[in-house]
């Protein structure tokens, strides 16, 4: 009664079969359903962009300068970026930023205001004052607008080496 | 550039999606299927566009996934190997009035769904009545009563 062992035969009346090439269907589209839920475990997990994974903050050797960003951004979102300063209390510091960072990423906005801003090196140099606790934060709102790797390097005038951001944008 | 690039990734990406999805999953629509598929056309949109909506824009994006479609559906048309493997072939579900269940099972559906299909097509009220149900590559169901 339950004999299921010519299922797999091709029939050729009133259609044609194949089944050998429904049978790799099936095992592509239950392969696809595999690569389906390992994208949405990672996407939960952060791997294209805002999560555990993309998430991360590098600070300088002298741990004056600490910068947070995602490791993972993509073309045309917007996310934000966190430079932390410690220094002595209302000293003004000079905050470098080189690399690809103003490239591959449209600055839109600076939470606070610099006090000074100027091209540097085909960088940026941006005047920040420290609170009486000696930190100052810089907040950025960027928004990615080129594909791709992009290594921005961020350090203080006359301070430790520059500290590099690494980041992928998605298209 | 960037118009005609971004219709052609999200065409492929869709045709690979909906491939992989199994041709079940949105031809029988349900109304939560229906909205799926709306939510789904938006969220595509935008992509689509970017934050360029422009005419020349929009006009370039609908030109290029019209090209692409024109271009896969010739190319299905020369090759029938294409064409079984983007679009699927025809297959027997039900056979004399027995259900080939190992088959069912594969393509997920159920004795049920094929006795709605036999109900609505053909009038049919058991599976014994039933010459051969075929699933069609559309997904749709189409049932062939015995004499």
């Amino acid at each position: 009664m339950n004999d299921h062992s010519d299922e797999m035969r091709d029939r050729t009346y009133p259609v044609r079969e194949f089944m050998d090439v429904q049978r790799r269907h099936w095992r592509l589209e239950r392969f696809g359903w595999g690569v389906f839920l390992l994208i949405v475990l990672s996407a939960l997990l952060g791997l294209f962009s805002q999560g555990m994974l993309s998430l991360t903050t590098v600070e300088s050797t002298d741990g004056t300068l600490s910068v947070e960003y995602q490791r993972f951004e993509r073309n045309g979102g917007a996310s934000a970026m966190t430079v932390d300063v410690h220094t002595a209390p209302g000293e003004q510091v000079q905050l470098e930023i080189t690399g690809d960072l103003l490239d591959n990423f449209t600055i839109e906005g600076m939470q606070p205001e610099p006090l000074g801003s100027e091209s540097f090196r085909g960088g940026l140099r941006l005047t920040l004052r420290a609170d009486p606790a000696g930190d100052a934060v810089l907040h950025l709102a960027v928004r990615g607008s080129g594909p791709g790797f992009s290594r921005s390097h961020f350090a203080l005038t006359g301070g430790a080496a520059p500290i590099t951001v690494s980041q992928f944008i998605y298209p | 550039m960037d118009a005609v690039l971004r219709a052609a990734a999200i065409y492929i990406a869709l045709l690979i999606i909906f491939r992989v999805a199994g041709r079940r999953a949105l031809s029988d629509i349900t109304t939560l299927d229906f909205l799926l598929l709306l939510i789904i056309g938006q969220a595509t949109g935008q992509a689509l566009l970017g934050d360029d909506h422009s005419i020349t824009n929009t006009l370039l994006v609908i030109v290029s996934l019209i090209t692409m479609d024109l271009i896969f559906s010739l190319l299905k048309g020369r090759s029938s190997w294409l064409a079984r493997h983007l679009e699927g072939e025809p297959m027997i579900v039900v056979e004399q009035g027995r259900p080939l269940t190992r088959r069912m099972a594969k393509a997920r559906i159920s004795e049920s769904d094929i006795l709605e299909a036999a109900r609505i097509s053909q009038g049919l009220e058991r599976m014994d009545q039933i010459k051969f149900a075929i699933l069609e590559r559309n997904g749709q169901i189409s049932v062939i009563p015995k004499d």
